[in-house]
């Protein structure tokens, strides 16, 4: 079999999946809560980003629209800015994506649940932050371009303060860009050369924590499974109630 | 260039401030815009910690309660100033008003008292 034959059956299979992605008519599996209703955390700490992306600095801006969705779930958020710092100073920053992989991933969840006292660490890996456009399974660096879309897309991934899972989730947004609106074009000159994905992130954070799905505009989300509400939520109570009986959110 | 960073970043703050009218249980002020724009230019950080400070007294006159770790973060700009002493009145607000924080709240209280001895 030629490269190039290998190549082609890998675009293709690519296009199919993404196809798959996009049918509102695949069947989902619902996530398991069984682990998530047994812990029932009451704090969570957001661990240091895990690079994945190129943009560097997408990390920090991620972390500027995380607590709020967090904490309006009902949960108790550590804070950010202090807890990164504190971070640097205990080493666990600037660590390689490996790191925060396999066997080496427990390791991280429970040396960070012991500094912080944390019931639950969120892990977040953002595996799509550009302005980019896209064309045949290739990504162009073009920003200047008004055709293509800015996406973003993040892995969620809950823990207890051993490592164990208690929730996994993915949201993935993406903003048309162009298409001949005046007010559009105007806000694509302004804001290519800064980041309209923060605005974007936020939007993901908090869809993917509420588990709102629709598509709105130009914009789609995609089903997600939510993140339960947490003990300060006014709705806590009652859920749990109803968790009870049926061990479904 | 100047604009051209004006404009984005107005968008962000009016979509924060877009959230205020719903349903939120806390009061958050700009806190997200303004942590993004310390991220985005470091010499910013003093708006961000205004508006922490914002966030607590105004929770303080409408007998809200504070969002979580805003009391936290608030101390530990002055921690980093080397101002213990409010340090710790912050730490010590922030543990009694979420006991989840204790744990971290003891150990950032004990290296702020030895900072006080030093």
């Amino acid at each position: 079999v030629s490269a190039a034959t290998t190549r082609g059956a890998v675009a293709l299979a690519i296009l199919l999946l993404l196809a798959g992605c996009g049918s509102p008519a695949r069947k989902r599996v619902p996530f398991d809560y069984g682990a998530y209703i047994a812990r029932d955390p009451r704090s969570v700490l957001v661990a240091p980003v895990v690079p994945v992306v190129q943009e560097r600095r997408a990390s920090r801006f991620f972390l500027a629209t995380i607590t709020e969705p967090l904490a309006e779930r009902g949960y108790y958020v550590f804070p950010v800015r202090m807890s990164l710092e504190l971070e640097k100073l205990a080493g666990f920053t600037g660590r390689a994506p490996e790191d925060y992989s396999g066997e080496r991933f427990e390791e991280r969840a429970a040396e960070l649940a012991a500094l912080f006292g944390t019931d639950s660490v969120l892990f977040v890996r953002i595996v799509e932050w550009d302005y980019r456009i896209k064309g045949l399974g290739e990504a162009i660096e073009n920003p200047v371009d008004p055709v293509g879309t800015h996406t973003v897309a993040m892995e969620y991934h809950l823990t207890d303060d051993r490592g164990k899972t208690l929730w996994r989730a993915k949201q993935q947004i993406a903003l048309q860009k162009g298409g001949g609106n005046i007010f559009t074009e105007i806000w694509n000159f302004f804001a290519s050369p800064l980041h309209p994905e923060v605005g974007l992130a936020r939007e993901a954070n908090r869809t993917v924590i509420e588990g709102q799905r629709h598509k709105k505009g130009r914009r789609t989300y995609y089903p997600v499974d939510p993140m339960l509400v947490g003990s300060y939520h006014p709705r806590y109570e009652r859920d749990r109630a109803r968790r009870r009986g049926t061990s479904s959110p | 260039m100047r604009w051209a960073a004006v404009v984005p970043l107005a968008a962000l703050a009016l979509a924060s401030v877009g959230c205020a009218s719903d349903t939120r249980t806390y009061y958050w002020s700009s806190y997200q815009y303004d942590l993004y724009r310390s991220y985005y230019e470091p010499s910013k950080a003093k708006k961000f910690e205004a508006t922490l400070l914002r966030i607590i007294k105004k929770s303080d006159a409408s007998g809200r309660k504070i969002p979580p770790g805003v009391l936290a973060e608030y101390g530990y700009f002055f921690y980093q100033r080397g101002e213990f002493d409010s340090a710790i009145h912050y730490f010590e607000r922030e543990a009694l008003e979420w006991p989840e924080s204790e744990v971290l709240m003891e150990r950032v209280i004990e290296q702020a008292r030895e900072g006080l001895e030093s």
